[in-house]
């Protein structure tokens, strides 16, 4: 229980506000009742009505229940409350019925559901699993057939005649339809680059050339070996499903180096970055988030836990799974240069040529400019252009002294994630 | 790649469109249309580039931050932060008054949301800003200070706004009074005022010395057997300088007493003091008393800060029993009144709730203690006061009187002020 601190509590926190309506919240006098035990956790909250809001929290999620009428979630109050437990101020106290009615209908949910993903499949279980599996291949092919077209008549009459962001948007959602989520969120995103920046052309080029790549290796999926048709079917958005795990799990101890969080559409995707202290493996947590709901609380950057990560079939294996973890003290190994990591790079794609985010972890890192964009300079004094929020928080802290930087290379730039030193550790 | 940039120009003109010469990999391309040949090339050069991809090894770093002269406030982290959160501006002000103090400097941890605050507030934290906060900003490409203001542009070139607020920035000496008496005579009445006042301000000046001679004589303290009078002979109006500003109307006041008026809030109110020998607060008992009470007390408040900042007039009109729930008070009086004099009138319950409120804001300085819990007092009983702003003036003491909970009507009030002045306390203590 003790790994709660304010910090991890105000991680959660859905937006700005929320974040300091939680600060507002946090103080005694708010409460006139709430207590602690186990893995619980509750409070009354005084409101604006003449009943209080009855908050309870399940600190294994952990999980949230508040009778107030927000749409956050996390509420204002669960947070608050979660604020006073950090800071040592509830109190061991036998839970109210309405806590423990609520805490049993989540044990029981939760056994069934296990009951059901222990239950061994059965032969018509498996049978209709093929089935819809080749049912959704048949409408992806379907639908790269008319992407393909979409892409030849747009490369045969020129960018800057042919279709409106409007048109690549249409196509998207007819890949979705298709059942090619992965497909329609690069058709989007060409839609929104074309025209855009100074340089629009040659980014675009590289995304429908990736993007026909794809679609021609669809076409010949027969030919790939395992590993490679789960690199496709990842491409293509096909969900990885925690069954689909390698079954030799690898344990170490991971350090979080970094998380980015993305919105896309109503979905927010969680990316968190984990290096293995032992084996030097590194490890893509992904995680999905509705409604602003918080995501997993341990894979908090600047955290490490001991763990058995499952890796998700790849010919150049990231994407893991992570059930039970017991924390630890964060001790990440040092990183490297930008030759050695870049070198890295070449052979992960070569293997796995659908790789978008690649983890960049550099040792003795400085900030420079060009006047125009902010770079990372390794201790070779190698550098690498920065996308995305700018270094100001690492300047800060460091004053520009060696860093040990973690980003994201997507081919082009580095999106910084975090930086650690002497003076501390800053997630950006 | 040029190769790349051939095809990448394709593909925006139109690959039906473009020389076929200049698109060799496109030539090569067995199996498809060229459209499709087109972008199957790009996909491989997009792959080659990205796996093949080289650092840059001509960026310096930019230079580290330099050593700090002074220490951070580095306990003062979390409360700052917590400020930032509920933008509790004022307090975070107060913080870095008192951080200055102590000479400490605002710590890294707090530098780029300090940075990051309205050009205003980031002006007031100057003095928590050390060396690193200079180099991030620079960095951030943040002016700190204001630019250096610009030649100021000759008379003639002003407009009549700006040479009224020239002589109204003007230092108030004897070296600027040509410009003065310049102004004095030009052809719009706001400049001919602002000069006017400001002259009567200057000692020696011809207007100055005009006010006196018209003042000599005009109170005079009769003493009777028990008891003294204030005697007061008013100008009439064509006494009265002609380019002295005039007021048109004042309350009741009739002409004479609005000679009066004027040319009490033109004299240095010192200069009754050694008319009639009476201290101000005997002075003001009197003038009370007197047929012109409206003229004399208006034209003393009127006087004080307008035209001559006298504190011992402030303090003397706030304790006297004027109407202390004027509006002129809040001006007059809660700028320039010393601590122990306002307490002393606040205490007496002389001033309206309201206007307590309004006075203490206005001095924009910390309560006494026994000014604060009379107000938090005032605010238990009137919860429909605006909870917002007493909450960063009252003093720290005053934690003791909202730690408790009030009636339910007043709670949330009573909880916003806590919460403040418990953040303050917080931060002081980490000082």
């Amino acid at each position: 229980m003790s790994q709660w601190t304010t910090e991890r509590v105000l991680a959660l926190a859905p937006d700005a506000s929320s974040l300091s309506s939680a600060r507002e919240l946090s103080s005694e006098a708010k409460w006139p009742s709430s207590g602690t035990q186990n893995h619980a956790l509750w409070g009354e909250a005084k409101g604006s009505g003449a009943k209080p809001y009855q908050t309870a929290v399940d600190l294994r999620e952990p999980a949230f229940k508040c009778s107030c009428p927000s749409r956050k979630f996390p509420c204002k109050h669960a947070l608050g409350l979660m604020i006073r437990y950090a800071k040592g101020e509830i109190m061991a106290a036998a839970p109210p019925g309405w806590v423990t009615e609520w805490l049993e209908k989540r044990d029981e949910k939760s056994t069934k559901q296990e009951t059901k993903s222990d239950a061994p499949k059965t032969e018509i279980d498996v049978e209709a699993a093929a089935k819809r599996s080749n049912k959704r291949w048949e409408n992806i092919l379907a639908g790269l057939e008319e992407c393909e077209a979409f892409l030849a008549d747009a490369a045969g009459q020129g960018l800057l005649a042919s279709q409106s962001a409007r048109s690549w948007d249409h196509m998207a959602a007819r890949m979705i339809d298709a059942q090619s989520p992965g497909i329609a969120r690069r058709l989007r995103q060409i839609g929104l680059t074309i025209g855009v920046g100074p340089d629009w052309g040659r980014t675009v080029a590289d995304q429908m050339g990736n993007l026909s790549l794809l679609m021609e290796a669809s076409r010949r999926v027969e030919s790939l070996n395992e590993d490679a048709r789960a690199d496709l079917r990842a491409a293509l958005g096909i969900p990885q499903k925690k069954d689909d795990v390698e079954l030799a799990p690898v344990a170490d101890v991971w350090d979080v180096l970094g998380q980015v969080i993305e919105q896309e559409d109503r979905i927010t995707a969680c990316r968190s970055w984990l290096l293995g202290r032992g084996t030097g493996r590194w490890a893509m947590h992904l995680a999905f988030s509705v409604a602003g709901r918080p995501f997993d609380i341990r894979l908090l950057p600047g955290t490490a836990f001991v763990a058995e990560l499952a890796f998700f079939p790849s010919a150049w294996p990231l994407r893991a799974h992570l059930d039970d973890a017991i924390s630890e003290p964060f001790s990440p190994r040092i990183g490297a240069t930008w030759d050695a990591s870049l070198d890295r790079l070449s052979h992960a794609m070569a293997a796995q040529p659908w790789i978008e985010q690649f983890p960049v972890h550099l040792t003795g890192a400085r900030f420079g400019t060009d006047g125009q964009a902010w770079w990372v300079v390794d201790q070779n004094g190698q550098s690498g252009k920065l996308r995305g929020p700018l270094p100001w928080p690492v300047l800060a802290l460091s004053g520009n002294a060696p860093a040990e930087v973690i980003g994201e290379w997507d081919g082009s730039s580095l999106r910084l994630m975090a930086a650690w030193g002497p003076w501390g550790f800053v997630s950006l | 790649m040029k190769e790349f940039d051939n095809l990448a120009t394709a593909l925006q003109v139109g690959v039906r469109r473009a020389n076929p010469d200049r698109l060799p990999l496109l030539k090569e391309w067995t199996c498809g249309s060229p459209e499709k040949a087109c972008l199957i090339d790009l996909g491989v050069l997009d792959l080659m580039r990205r796996a093949g991809m080289t650092p840059r090894d001509d960026l310096a770093p930019v230079d580290g931050a330099p050593p700090e002269t002074r220490r951070y406030a580095l306990a003062s982290v979390e409360p700052l932060l917590e400020a930032l959160d509920l933008e509790a501006v004022q307090a975070i002000l107060e913080w870095a008054e008192e951080a200055a103090g102590k000479e400490l400097l605002a710590a890294p941890a707090v530098l780029v949301r300090f940075l990051e605050l309205p050009p205003k507030t980031r002006t007031a934290l100057l003095p928590v800003f050390g060396e690193r906060a200079h180099w991030l900003a620079d960095l951030m490409g943040i002016r700190l200070r204001p630019p250096e203001p610009a030649e100021p542009a000759t008379w003639e070139d002003l407009g009549w706004r700006e040479r009224a607020e020239r002589i109204q920035a003007a230092e108030k000496s004897p070296e600027n009074l040509p410009l003065f008496e310049a102004a004095a005579t030009e052809k719009r009445k706001e400049v001919r005022d602002e000069a006017f006042r400001t002259l009567a301000q200057i000692p020696g000046s011809s207007v100055a010395t005009t006010i006196l001679e018209l003042a000599m004589g005009r109170l005079t303290v009769v003493r009777k057997l028990l008891s003294k009078e204030l005697k007061v002979s008013p100008p009439t109006p064509e006494e009265l300088p002609p380019q002295m500003p005039r007021t048109a109307a004042f309350g009741t006041l009739g002409p004479n007493a609005l000679a009066l008026y004027d040319l009490v809030r033109h004299t240095p109110p010192s200069f009754w003091e050694q008319e009639t020998g009476l201290q101000p607060g005997d002075l003001i008992a009197l003038a009370e008393k007197s047929d012109y009470a409206e003229a004399l007390i208006s034209g003393w408040l009127r006087a004080i800060p307008h035209n001559f900042v006298e504190p011992r007039w402030s303090d003397a009109l706030l304790l006297a029993r004027v109407d202390v729930n004027r509006p002129q008070f809040r001006e007059t009086l809660c700028q320039h009144a010393s601590e122990a004099a306002f307490e002393e009138a606040v205490l007496g319950r002389r001033f309206h709730p309201d206007a307590v409120f309004a006075y203490a804001m206005a001095r924009g300085k910390r309560l006494s203690p026994a000014v604060s819990e009379l107000l938090v007092d005032f605010i238990k009983q009137r919860h429909s006061i605006s909870k917002a702003w007493p909450a960063y003036h009252l003093d720290l003491s005053a934690i003791r009187f909202v730690s408790e909970p009030w009636p339910d009507e007043s709670e949330s009030t009573r909880q916003h002020l806590f919460r403040v002045i418990e953040l303050r306390l917080r931060l002081h203590r980490s000082l």
